[in-house]
């Protein structure tokens, strides 16, 4: 037993390697001849045999199931939604570039629009204030009796009303020189107003439906010309108030909402082309009230304020807004109908206004998707490189 | 394992070009053997499963590192890998005891895994392999990989050394160490073995 101890780790290595046979032949030689002489190494020798026998009888096994791949295994894994080759890279940088450059030419566009445009509103916006007020307050009195049935439906509406002033920007410009026309404003108000008959209604519910109202405010002006009192409230009231205490700034469209002041200055009209939802709702509103759907709409209607009749213009390119609501005829107001539509420059003019002020509008997201792409492109680009 | 493929090198050559159907003929071919090392060196069944299916998919990703020669040794040193990383995942830690053999005292042989055959259930020779097993568990991991590449794989020495990254002086060294480590335990078990499995040593003449 003592020769075992006697055993160091290098004997037990050329042991090994010769059970391997894989001992160059002078060390084997050599071992051989210890073993000759070394019952103690033999032993040794023997019992490693036996344990590597005993290794390699172990029973072999077996795989519990297949380990087949699936593509689904083998797919590289995609936490992008986009690909990563070079081909989507360039591409996306391409977008960027573009998207980048047009939105920098639309800012700067609405810089230069910004600066020439009318400024000397304010004065005007005041008159027309008053004037509004004083027809609000005899408006209100009528518009309540409809107002209160109908009062829920405006209030969604006319939410959605000023949603879609924001988002049809573009459409309104287009829609603009529809109603420039000075023989086609008739028809193109009378189109367009009879899908805001129901919004009509609102006045009641100024403060929900607080944006629409301010667009409805120049609407208002144009409605009391012709029925007078009846159409008059629910514009003028919106109008009147929002002008009065200088609330007119719409949340949604911030642009929007300063171009209608400005053309209210210019003009000393309440109604800017402020967004079309607005002209819509002014549209609807005095629809509603005076139960003719196109003919209220016309400037001549309204002999009394001389600015409203501008106000009217301004209402008329609302035309965006879709006939989806159909007039209701509301028998207390009378209907007068006098379709002078008479449309002055004015209205062409704000028309054209109402486009400088989309771009703005625009250029910022324009901006923000060029910034993305090239993120996008940046991106990918560096996954490509690191998976290299 | 047992035979070659006749067109391995073919299905290699598919599979590289994205073949799934070619790679997957391999992996029927040699899943036993993959699996079967991956449970000697995890030491149970469902490490080894994962170990396995994560081989695989590591070999196929990588097909373009096979520089030819043997594609079994290539495969298992993958596998090996894949285990490496499965017990660094589950943390646990290979039992490192034979590092001073053969030089230490012979009466005390490695310690056991807790959970030892008792004597009435080593005396079937299924409790033997697990004997065994348990011994080849007790090794350090670098050891009880070489003896498994070596001992139950077929390996040879440079086949090894390519599957474990070192060179054959490692090899022989750690197999050294490694069957004189498996060979001390079971005689720390001997006892309980039958007649016929018993490690012969001068130890009986004490």
């Amino acid at each position: 037993m003592s020769a075992r101890r006697n055993f160091t780790e290098q004997d037990y290595e050329l042991l090994s390697a010769y059970l391997d046979g894989a001992l160059p032949p002078t060390e084997r030689t050599a071992l051989e001849t210890r073993l000759g002489a070394d019952d103690g190494l033999r032993q040794e020798l023997e019992a490693l045999r036996q344990t590597v026998t005993l290794i390699g009888n172990l029973p072999a096994r077996t795989a519990p199931r297949d380990f087949t791949l699936t593509p689904a295994m083998v797919r590289p894994a995609r936490w992008l939604i986009f690909p990563t080759s070079a081909a989507f890279s360039g591409v996306a940088a391409a977008a960027a570039t573009i998207l980048i450059l047009v939105g920098a030419g639309l800012l700067f566009l609405r810089s230069s629009s910004m600066t020439s445009a009318p400024s000397p509103m304010q004065p005007a916006l005041q008159q027309e204030s008053q004037a509004e007020v004083a027809l609000v307050i005899t408006e209100t009195a009528l518009p309540s009796a409809k107002a209160g049935e109908e009062t829920d439906e405006i209030a969604t509406r006319s939410n959605e009303m000023t949603l879609d002033g924001l988002f049809y920007l573009p459409t309104t410009a287009s829609a603009v020189p529809y109603s420039t026309g000075d023989g086609s404003l008739a028809e193109s108000e009378a189109g367009f107003a009879a899908p805001a008959m129901s919004n009509a209604q609102e006045p009641q519910e100024a403060t929900t439906a607080i944006p629409a109202f301010e667009i409805a405010a120049p609407t208002v002006e144009s409605n009391i010309g012709r029925d007078g009192d009846l159409t008059m409230q629910t514009g003028v009231q919106m109008g009147a108030t929002f002008a009065a205490q200088g609330t007119l700034p719409q949340p949604v469209a911030p642009p929007v909402a300063a171009d209608s002041a400005a053309q209210v200055g210019g003009n000393s009209l309440p109604a800017d082309d402020a967004g079309a939802g607005a002209a819509m709702m002014a549209d609807q509103a005095i629809v509603t009230v005076t139960g003719t759907p196109a003919a209220t709409f016309n400037r001549e209607m309204q002999p009394d304020l001389t600015t409203t009749a501008d106000a009217a213009r301004a209402s008329l390119p609302t035309p965006t807004m879709q006939p989806t609501a159909t007039a209701s005829p509301t028998p207390t107001t009378a209907s007068s109908p006098t379709p002078a539509a008479t449309q002055t420059q004015d209205a062409r003019d704000r028309a054209s206004d109402a486009f400088a002020v989309e771009p703005v509008d625009l250029a910022p997201v324009i901006l923000f998707l060029g910034v993305l792409f090239l993120a996008v492109a940046a991106v990918t680009t560096i996954i490509r490189r690191r998976r290299r | 394992m047992v035979s070659n493929l006749e067109n391995e090198a073919a299905l290699i050559q598919a599979a590289r070009r994205g073949g799934l159907d070619a790679f997957n003929t391999l992996v029927l071919h040699y899943q036993n053997g993959v699996y079967s090392l991956a449970y000697r060196i995890m030491g149970e069944p469902a490490a080894a499963a994962d170990a396995t299916q994560d081989a695989f998919i590591a070999a196929f990703r990588r097909l373009d590192t096979y520089r030819g020669g043997s594609f079994k040794s290539w495969l298992l040193r993958i596998a090996t890998n894949a285990c490496y990383d499965e017990l660094r995942r589950r943390k646990r830690r290979p039992i490192a005891a034979f590092d001073d053999l053969p030089g230490g005292d012979s009466d005390d042989g490695p310690a056991l895994p807790a959970d030892a055959p008792t004597p009435e259930q080593v005396v079937q020779q299924g409790e033997l392999n697990r004997a065994i097993e348990q011994c080849i568990a007790a090794l350090h991991a670098d050891q009880r990989t070489v003896l498994i590449l070596s001992d139950i794989e077929g390996l040879s020495y440079q086949e090894i050394a390519d599957s474990a990254g070192v060179n054959l002086g490692t090899v022989k060294s750690r197999l050294s160490r490694a069957r004189a480590g498996v060979r001390q335990c079971l005689r720390a078990v001997q006892e309980l073995l039958p007649a016929e499995y018993r490690l012969r040593s001068n130890d009986e003449a004490t």
